[in-house]
């Protein structure tokens, strides 16, 4: 008769799905497994027999992250240095595993395999990273903020300056932008992917995020700001004639809602927001999210694009020009009339 | 070498130690016959012998994270699951084989394979699929055109003998000059119809040959037709000689009477598509329609083309037409 006839294996990953970690952070994706195999050969002192395998898996593929057997842990190579099972081999039905520096990139689904003999279980869950990095100039010119202005600059965006290492996951995720701004750490960084005369990289000639190091909270540079999420909706309000500045609040308020902030719009462009009209925000900037890449919106290239008042990419247009308004509205609580009832 | 702590080690040190490849990637087999889907295990030499190798076969979904579970072994354990319950087993031609034999296949089990084999630390897999021999057509029910959401349209072609066409059965039945004009349910939940002939009404009289594309649809709110798939059958499937045409009532007690039932939409494709049958009378089929069989075109019967010509679905009451009978093979 066999050992495994009657055998169940549970797998379990006791989390809401999904899991929303901040972007740059890490993550532990809990994963436990109980075996009620009656093995009475066993001996009581043994590595654990049980094969562990965490995957990422796709609608088209399965990538593997690492292997867990008999006490050795192998990871494949792309994830060497970002991968840990916490507990392993200490607790014999512990299979968690943490990832560090999480990008973009990592957001979707793990699966945790566990096989014992024939047997074998499985559960996943999903993961989305949260939040966004952009990068912020002041209305009046490049390079113009002091270390405590480009914290406020944030804050009125809606978002908070940025860490290093949320600026290293954006990176890491294909940002680019040659402009000096500051961290949170009070350094002051740029983000390269192809380094190139006066937009130098790592180590000057290699891809990287550039640093200048911790700089005196008096010097001035741009800021990198970041949003974490969206806690309501953006929406455009446009008419033919389109609106000034001051129109476009108003215009927004009559809808019941504000001029959406600059942090509001990048949080609205990363979840699929598309409009080839610029529009005004709260800041007095003028941009347009763009995920379609067509030539005669933002010259075929993606992302939230801003229309200067100068060709050097500096200025706001002034308050009179006509655009369109980029509105942003709380989110409503209807929950509370339903309370009533009960 | 990067190390990372005492309990681990980088992959680059034994990786290619074992390796899994299927020397076909495509096994033809069809419904009622056998296949051996190839799936071959390497090993580095210096690997330790002793260790039980763990074979895994699953079927693939369109969706990777739905993998169906058909077959595992290890040393003596073996087990097959739902469907393929005492239908599976290894080929087992060496230690290295890791073959699977199916037998008595199903239009069910057309699709892709999976083949995982562990070691210890070490896994390989490899993907073989399964193609059947068989004819796709296209399908609407008496209620009419475009009539089905995904799941009526899976039952129209299973109440046919017949299950919903995968995109590449399309593909190969566009290859081989189907062209059809209304649009049908696929089985990934798309929508399609292969034009060989360009025009108008059919995406457009400047276009290219091809399979029309309507994307994924909404299974339960979007209605089509479909296109179904099916294969060999084992049974007879013939016209009943009678001397008198038959209303639709008749002609289900006339089979039941010849110890048949009334054929299927899906019974006559297969026999005029893989065997070649061929009878230029019209008969009533077990849904209500009415067609017949054309496979050597002629002079008042379908002409142009070898076809399953059709009249439509007529007043169940009409006594005007023959009817063709299947008989199962038990």
């Amino acid at each position: 008769m066999s050992l495994y006839l009657d055998g169940t294996l549970h797998v379990s990953i006791p989390v809401e799905t999904p899991l929303r970690p901040i972007l740059g952070s890490k993550v532990v994706i809990p994963c436990y497994f109980q075996d009620t195999v009656n093995d009475p050969g066993a001996p009581t002192i043994a590595l654990p027999s049980h094969r562990i395998k965490w995957t990422y898996v796709t609608k088209e593929k399965a990538t593997t992250i690492l292997v867990a057997s008999e006490g050795k842990v192998q990871v494949e190579t792309e994830y060497l240095d970002r991968v840990t099972m916490v507990n392993y081999p200490l607790v014999a039905t512990d299979a968690s595993m943490e990832i560090t520096e999480l990008s973009s990139k990592d957001s979707g689904t793990y699966r945790c395999e566990v096989i014992h003999g024939i047997e074998d279980n499985y559960d996943s869950v999903d993961i989305q990273v949260q939040g966004i990095v952009f990068h912020y100039r002041a209305i009046t010119s490049r390079y113009t903020l002091t270390f405590e202005e480009a914290k406020a600059a944030c804050s009125q965006s809606s978002a908070a300056i940025a860490t290093p290492a949320q600026l290293q996951a954006a990176y890491d995720d294909g940002y680019h932008q040659c402009d000096a701004g500051w961290l949170s750490d009070q350094t002051v960084r740029y983000p390269i992917q192809e380094p190139r005369e006066r937009c130098y990289g790592d180590k000057e000639n290699f891809p990287g995020v550039r640093t200048y190091g911790v700089r005196d909270v008096n010097e001035t540079y741009d800021v990198y700001c970041f949003a974490e999420k969206m806690s309501g909706r953006v929406f455009y309000s446009m008419s033919v004639e389109k609106f000034s500045f001051y129109e476009a609040g108003d215009q927004c308020a009559k809808l019941g809602a504000r001029l959406a902030t600059t942090g509001e719009l990048y949080l609205a462009w990363k979840a699929g927001m598309d409009v080839c009209n610029a529009g005004w925000l709260a800041d007095r900037s003028v941009r347009y999210p763009i995920n379609i890449a067509r030539p005669q919106c933002g010259g075929g290239l993606l992302g939230v694009r801003t229309v200067y008042l100068f060709t050097n990419q500096t200025g706001y247009p002034y308050p009179d020009s006509r655009y369109d308004a980029i509105c942003f509205q709380g989110k409503l609580f209807t929950e509370t009339e339903n309370k009533v009832t009960n | 070498v990067l190390s990372h702590g005492f309990w681990f080690h980088s992959v680059a040190e034994n990786s290619l130690r074992l390796s899994v490849v299927a020397e076909q990637s495509n096994v033809v087999s069809r419904r009622g016959g056998n296949a051996t889907l190839p799936c071959k295990i390497l090993r580095d030499p210096s690997m330790a012998p002793n260790r039980k190798m763990r074979i895994k076969w699953t079927k693939l979904t369109s969706d990777y994270l739905k993998e169906v579970d058909v077959f595992v072994a290890m040393d003596y354990h073996k087990r097959s699951y739902g469907s393929f319950h005492g239908r599976v087993h290894l080929h087992g031609s060496s230690p290295m084989d890791a073959s699977l034999v199916i037998t008595e296949i199903t239009l069910e089990d057309y699709g892709k394979y999976k083949c995982e084999v562990i070691d210890g630390l070490e896994d390989g897999t490899a993907v073989v699929s399964l193609d059947l021999e068989g004819i796709v057509f296209p399908y609407f029910p008496r209620l009419g055109r475009y009539n089905l959401n995904f799941y009526d349209a899976e039952r129209a072609c299973r109440d046919q003998d017949a299950i919903v066409a995968s995109f590449d059965q399309l593909y190969d039945a566009w290859q081989g000059k189907l062209d059809w004009c209304n649009a049908g349910w696929l089985s990934d939940g798309t929508v399609q119809y292969p034009i060989t002939t360009p025009r108008e009404p059919c995406g457009g009289k400047n276009t290219l040959p091809g399979i029309r594309d309507y994307g994924l649809r909404d299974k339960d709110k979007n209605h089509y037709d479909v296109f179904c798939f099916t294969s060999y059958y084992k049974g007879r499937f013939y016209y009943l000689i009678q001397p008198y045409k038959l209303t639709y009532d008749e002609a289900v007690r006339a089979c039941q009477k010849d110890g048949a039932h009334i054929a299927k939409v899906g019974q006559m494709f297969a026999a005029w598509k893989l065997l070649g049958y061929d009878r230029c009378d019209a008969g009533w089929l077990a849904d209500g329609s009415v067609r017949y069989p054309v496979s050597r075109p002629r002079r008042r019967c379908s002409p142009t083309e070898a076809a399953v010509r059709f009249n439509g679905f007529p007043d169940k009451k009409h006594k005007l037409y023959g009817v063709y009978c299947f008989k199962g093979q038990n």
